[in-house]
């Protein structure tokens, strides 16, 4: 079977997907605290390689890098990522990928995929 | 199977093999991470051949143009000769030309290139006082104008180039160069032809934006093209007459000088911060081609702004210069 990656149109729905979904990210108060001063190519490309893994395109992502890249991120108020923002970034994936026109049954398995990090993203 | 050429060893890329295997397999440290296309740290440069398409997916057009491609995405079809991106800027011998002060703290410094150099206004050179310290400074000139390349230098406190280029250079002294860098210049294709460009950046920033703009224009760009250019004072803001005269026949092309304190030393400056008067000039990014050049802070300040307001990442050339001591 072709992976969602593939369906949806591979590295150039990528591309379109990343854009859609660092802008909501950056624009929520809520989570956008742990994105400042950070250089933003560089994320782009981790968001990228990340939602690139949750579709089943080509990736060397592993739950260790995930988990190392996310243990000592801060808040400006010094608070790590809880379930809460777990929740929030979910869903901004989701509505990026809305926006691009994949379809409710795919969004559902990325969001199941995604949902297989959580641990290793609230260091739990 | 192909033949791979890299520092003068010659490889054989085994079938499903790619560049960065085969390298890696003969002991070769080449920066990498992800193998998967995403991280770019892997990026090398083709010195002869081509590379399939998808060796370069991701890529900015500027990188595309500059021969950059993924060494672990790339299976080669055809006999290839790569190198590392900082291996290929060979040392240029030039000789000073001018020297010319155009505010209290900018010199502007021209030298004539002994050999031609190929290279695009916008990108930077590394210029070297001597064996030990080097720079690098943004190219403001076109190429083809008799080997010139004219930077604009800034006086650091205690800087140790500036303080040189500053004090003690001459005309007529021999110094050396390398380049050309980056992939901040201007695109020409039929897609960027008509789009808006938007082009803003703080002091010196306004070397290679000021050589993009003059590239646009010869190139007939027939989008909008808006330049931005900050100061904490208008007596900061240089090479205001110059600017006016290069764009005073194209009525699509807008200079807006920007100053927290306007004193009337420049005639119609915009009194306020530069990030929010960009931040004015359209609803929407989207579609737009955009350079930003300077103070470090006020770049990413800016990039993000321009990114949330609907610019794509991949259009955003963002050229963030950090002092040294």
């Amino acid at each position: 079977m072709t992976s969602i990656y593939e369906r949806i149109g591979g590295e150039s729905a990528m591309n379109a997907a990343v854009d859609l979904f660092y802008r909501k990210v950056l624009s929520d108060d809520r989570v956008n605290g742990f994105f400042d001063g950070v250089d933003m190519e560089n994320q782009a490309a981790k968001q990228k390689a990340f939602l690139t893994m949750a579709t089943g395109g080509p990736n060397n992502y592993t739950g260790k890098e995930l988990r190392e890249g996310h243990k000592n991120l801060k808040d400006k108020e010094g608070n790590g990522i809880n379930d809460e923002h777990v929740n929030i970034i979910i869903q901004h994936a989701g509505a990026a990928l809305q926006e691009l026109g994949v379809g409710e049954g795919e969004i559902g398995e990325i969001a199941a995929l995604l949902e297989t990090t959580r641990s290793d993203i609230t260091n739990s | 199977m192909s033949q791979l050429s890299f520092r003068g060893n010659k490889y054989i890329v085994k079938k499903g093999e790619t560049v960065l295997d085969t390298l890696l397999a003969h002991g070769h440290n080449i920066p990498c991470s992800c193998k998967a296309g995403m991280c770019h740290a892997c990026k090398m440069k083709i010195v002869q051949g081509n590379v399939p398409q998808i060796a370069q997916g991701g890529l900015k057009d500027t990188q595309i143009e500059e021969g950059y491609f993924l060494s672990c995405q790339c299976k080669p079809q055809e006999d290839l000769c790569v190198c590392l991106p900082i291996e290929i800027d060979k040392k240029y011998s030039a000789q000073v030309i001018s020297l010319n002060k155009l505010s209290d703290d900018i010199i502007q410094l021209i030298v004539k290139l002994k050999k031609p150099m190929s290279f695009h206004a916008g990108q930077f050179i590394n210029l070297w006082k001597d064996n030990y310290s080097h720079r690098s400074y943004s190219i403001a000139n076109l190429p083809g104008q008799e080997n010139l390349i004219e930077m604009h230098i800034r006086y650091m406190p205690k800087g140790e180039l500036s303080s040189w280029v500053f004090y003690k250079l001459k005309e007529g002294d021999i110094v050396d160069i390398q380049g050309p860098l980056g992939d901040c210049f201007y695109h020409l294709n039929k897609e960027n032809k008509t789009k808006p460009i938007l082009l803003a950046g703080t002091g010196t920033g306004l070397a290679p934006l000021y050589g993009i703009l003059s590239d646009a224009l010869k190139q007939k760009h027939q989008g909008k093209i808006y330049l931005y250019h900050g100061a904490l004072s208008d007596k900061q803001l240089y090479f205001v007459k110059n600017i006016r005269q290069l764009i005073q026949n194209y009525d699509s092309v807008y200079y807006i000088p920007v100053a927290l304190k306007a004193s009337g030393f420049v005639k119609d400056v915009v009194e306020g911060d530069l990030d929010k008067e960009v931040l004015k000039t359209t609803d929407s990014f989207d579609g737009w081609n955009v350079y930003l050049c300077g103070d470090a802070q006020m770049v990413r300040k800016i990039q993000k702004q321009i990114f949330l307001k609907g610019a794509s990442l991949k259009s955003i050339h963002a050229d963030a210069f950090i002092p040294h001591a």
